[in-house]
C-alpha cells in the first residue's frame, strides 16, 4: 500500500488498474544533431516560442481579467521572453550538439532541480507551472505525428503531463480517473480536464515511477489522493464511500432531472451555459433542459485558427447527440473582440476596444468566418435542435446583414447537397442597451432573445466590469437595467418569441426571484449553479414576485439587492 | 553603482507571478540589476534567474543598480517590494 498526495481537480471515486500513457517527453531522442543542423534547430526553437507566446496570448485573451489565471498565463510569457532562458538553451543546442527538445528538456531539467533545493512551499508548488511551459514548447516544436497516443479504457490513466491535445484525447476514452504528474490547475488542459467527468488529480509527484503498469489504485477526487495497492480495509472502505457518495450522485441527478417548477406551478426553463461540447458529459448539463449558450471562441484553440466547416459541424453533432434530440442549443457565433482574441486578427489598436468592432461588427467584416461557421452550424441542425445567436447586435441592419450570409452559406450547402433545418431559428443576445429599448422592433424580425446581463450591465450604467474599484456598486441590481430587461421581455411575449437570461445575473440566487417578477420563464446559467438554482427556483412563486417587483420599483427608498437578500435568507 | 540590502517580508516568496513582475519592470531601464543572495549572484532582469534564487520570506538580500538611470531603476524595485507586488497580505 501507497498514499500518493496530489491537488483535487475534479471530484468522483473510483477504484480499477492503472495505465501508464507513455508520454511524448519519453520520445525525445537523445541523439546528438549534426552541427550542419545547428541553425535549423535554433530557427525551430524561435518558431516554437513565437508560436507558444501566440497560444497564450489568445488563451489570455478569453480568461477573466482580474482573475489569478490572467495573471499566471502573464508571467508564462515572461518567462518564455526571457534571455537568460532562451541564451542558455540556445547555448546547450549550439555545445551539446542536443536537438532542441532534448536541449529544452535539459534546461528544465536542471532549473527545476536547482528549484528543488529551496524548501519553500509556495516556490516548490508553482513547479507545475514551468512544467506546463517546457510541455506546451515542446510540444508546439515537435511534429504532431509523434503524438499517436493509445488509452485503455476502463483504467485510471496517469500522464507526467498533460498538453492540451492530449487533454483532448481523454474525451470519450472511457477512463475511470486520471493522475497528472506535473501541471498547473490554472492551464488550458486542466479547464479541459475538469469537464471529462471523471476523478482527475493534479501536481501527483513521483506518479509515473511509483505507478508501475496494471497496479491496482483507489484514486479520490475529492481529496486529491491515489492510493497503490489499497489493503482489505481501504478496499472495504471505498466500497462503504462509493455506495454512499453514489446515493448522493443518485439524489443530485433526480434534481437534475427534476424540473424547475415555482410554487404557483409555473413552469421555468433551466439550460446550461457551456464552453466546450465535453461539458455535455456532465450529468447537470445532460439532464438541464438544453444548452442556452455555447460560447464558441475556445474552439480557436483546437487548432490555433478557427475550425474547418467540417470540424465544426461535427463538434456541435457531438452536443446534439449528448443531449436528448429535441432540447434546443443555442449557439452564440464567435464574439471576438472586446477584450477576446483581439490580437490574433489586428484589433489591438482601438482605444475602446468594448466599444469597438467586437462580435457581430467583426463577423459583419470578416465574412468568411462568418459564413463557415454558419454553415457548421447549419450542417450540424440536421440532426437536432439548434439555433443561431447573435452577438452585440445594436442595430436592425446588423441582423438583415446576418441574415443574408446566413441565406449564402444555405445555398452553398443546397449546391454541396449537404442537409440542413431550413427553418432555423436565428436569434440576437440583447447585450446593448440600444437593441433593448427597440426590443419591439427587433421582435419582429428574430426568432428569439436572450439577454446578456453581463455587458448590459456594463453598458447600461458605464462602467467597466473588471474594474475592481467599483466592487458591488455597478451592478444588475438597478432600477435602469430591470425596466431594460422588462423591456426585452414584455416585447417578446408581445411578438411571441422565446426570450432566456444567459448572464452571471441568472446564475445568481439573489436575483432568481427578481427575474421570475420580470416574467423570464426561461434561463441559462453556469453548470456549477444548474442544481443550487433549479432548488431556489421551486421555492418562489411567480405572482408573489411581481408584486415584489412593483413594491421595489415604485419605491425607490429600497435597496433592491438588499431586499432580495433578505427575501433568500427567509426562504432558505 | 548603488547597493542596497533588504529583506523579502513577502508571504509567499519571490514566486512566479512577483518574479516576472520584477524582472518585466527592471527590463523597463538602461541601467544593470543584479540580485545576490548567499554570495550567488543573477541578473535581476531575468525570471528564471530571480526564480533559480529560491527567495522565501525573511531573505536578506543585496540589490545592485549600475547604468545611467540606477537611480529611477531603484526606485521602482524597491518601490515593488515595498508594496508586495501589489499583493494584499
Amino acid at each position: 500500500m501507497k498514499k500518493l498526495q496530489g491537488i483535487p481537480l475534479a471530484s468522483g471515486l473510483a477504484m480499477g488498474k492503472c495505465s501508464l500513457i507513455d508520454n511524448f517527453i519519453q520520445n525525445i531522442s537523445a541523439e546528438k544533431i549534426d552541427a550542419d543542423d545547428i541553425d535549423e534547430q535554433l530557427e525551430k526553437f524561435e518558431q516554437g516560442i513565437k508560436k507558444s507566446l501566440k497560444e497564450l496570448k489568445s488563451l489570455q485573451s478569453l480568461v477573466d481579467n482580474n482573475s489569478e489565471q490572467h495573471e499566471i498565463i502573464q508571467s508564462h510569457q515572461e518567462i518564455l521572453k526571457d534571455k537568460e532562458l532562451k541564451d542558455n538553451i540556445r547555448n546547450i543546442i549550439k555545445d551539446e550538439l542536443y536537438s532542441v527538445e532534448l536541449a529544452i528538456h535539459t534546461y528544465f531539467e536542471n532549473f527545476l532541480k536547482s528549484l528543488s533545493n529551496v524548501d519553500d512551499e509556495y516556490l516548490s508548488l508553482r513547479k507545475a507551472d514551468f512544467w506546463d511551459i517546457r510541455n506546451n514548447l515542446i510540444k508546439n516544436i515537435q511534429d504532431e505525428k509523434g503524438m499517436n497516443i493509445k488509452i485503455e479504457p476502463e483504467t485510471i490513466a496517469v500522464v507526467e503531463a498533460l498538453p492540451p491535445s492530449l487533454a483532448m484525447n481523454m474525451f470519450n476514452a472511457d477512463l475511470l480517473g486520471l493522475v497528472v504528474e506535473h501541471g498547473s490547475k490554472n492551464s488550458h488542459s486542466a479547464i479541459l480536464a475538469k469537464s471529462i467527468g471523471i476523478p482527475v488529480i493534479y501536481d501527483v509527484k513521483n506518479a509515473t515511477r511509483e505507478v508501475a503498469q496494471s497496479t491496482k489504485a483507489i484514486i479520490d477526487g475529492q481529496k486529491g489522493t491515489l492510493i497503490l495497492e489499497p489493503n482489505e480495509k481501504q478496499k472495504e472502505n471505498y466500497t462503504e464511500q462509493k455506495k454512499q457518495r453514489n446515493k448522493q450522485i443518485e439524489r443530485y441527478k433526480s434534481l437534475a432531472k427534476s424540473e424547475a417548477i415555482t410554487k404557483d406551478n409555473k413552469k421555468i426553463t433551466v439550460m446550461a451555459n457551456i464552453e466546450l461540447a465535453e461539458e455535455t458529459n456532465k450529468f447537470e448539463v445532460k439532464y438541464s433542459d438544453g444548452v442556452g449558450l455555447f460560447r464558441t471562441e475556445f474552439l480557436y484553440f483546437l487548432e490555433n485558427k478557427f475550425p474547418s466547416v467540417e470540424k465544426q459541424a461535427e463538434i456541435y453533432k457531438r452536443i446534439i447527440d449528448n443531449l436528448d434530440k429535441n432540447k434546443p442549443i443555442f449557439i452564440r457565433v464567435f464574439d471576438i473582440g472586446g477584450d477576446k482574441l483581439k490580437e490574433e486578427f489586428g484589433l489591438q489598436n482601438e482605444e475602446n476596444p468594448n466599444l469597438g468592432r467586437r462580435g457581430i461588427r467583426f463577423l459583419l467584416e470578416y465574412r468568411d468566418i462568418f459564413k463557415d461557421q454558419l454553415k457548421g452550424i447549419l450542417t450540424a441542425s440536421n440532426y437536432g435542435n439548434i439555433k443561431i445567436m447573435l452577438p452585440m447586435i445594436s442595430r436592425c441592419e446588423e441582423v438583415f446583414q446576418s441574415r443574408e450570409i446566413l441565406e449564402l452559406a444555405k445555398n452553398e450547402l443546397d449546391q454541396e447537397g449537404t442537409n440542413y433545418d431550413k427553418n432555423i431559428d436565428l436569434g440576437i443576445l440583447i447585450e446593448v442597451p440600444s437593441a433593448a429599448l427597440v426590443a419591439d422592433k427587433m421582435a419582429k424580425i428574430c426568432d428569439f432573445f436572450s439577454i446578456g446581463t453581463n455587458d448590459l450591465t456594463q453598458y447600461v450604467l458605464a462602467a467597466d466590469r473588471n474594474n475592481e474599484r467599483f466592487g458591488e456598486d455597478y451592478t444588475y441590481f438597478h432600477r435602469g437595467i430591470i425596466l431594460l430587461i422588462k423591456n426585452t421581455i414584455d416585447a417578446a411575449r408581445a411578438n411571441n418569441i422565446p426570450v432566456s437570461i444567459c448572464g452571471e445575473m441568472g446564475s445568481d440566487p439573489i436575483a432568481i426571484p427578481l427575474l421570475l417578477g420580470m416574467g423570464m420563464n426561461m434561463v441559462s446559467i453556469n453548470t456549477d449553479q444548474l442544481l443550487p438554482i433549479k432548488k431556489i427556483i421551486k421555492k418562489y412563486s411567480v405572482e408573489e414576485q411581481k408584486q415584489h417587483l412593483k413594491k421595489v420599483m415604485e419605491n425607490i427608498d429600497i435597496d433592491i439587492k438588499e431586499y432580495y437578500r433578505e427575501q433568500l435568507k427567509q426562504n432558505k | 553603482m548603488i547597493k542596497k540590502e533588504i529583506v523579502l517580508e513577502h508571504r509567499s516568496g519571490l514566486h512566479i507571478r512577483p518574479a516576472s513582475m520584477l524582472a518585466k519592470n527592471a527590463s523597463k531601464y538602461k541601467a544593470d540589476f543584479f540580485i545576490i543572495k548567499d554570495g550567488t549572484k543573477i541578473n535581476g532582469k531575468s525570471v528564471m534567474g530571480i526564480m533559480m534564487l529560491g527567495v522565501s520570506k525573511g531573505t536578506k538580500l543585496e540589490l545592485i543598480f549600475d547604468g545611467v538611470d540606477e537611480e529611477e531603476l531603484m526606485k521602482e524595485v524597491l518601490n515593488l517590494f515595498e508594496n508586495n507586488f501589489g499583493e494584499k497580505e
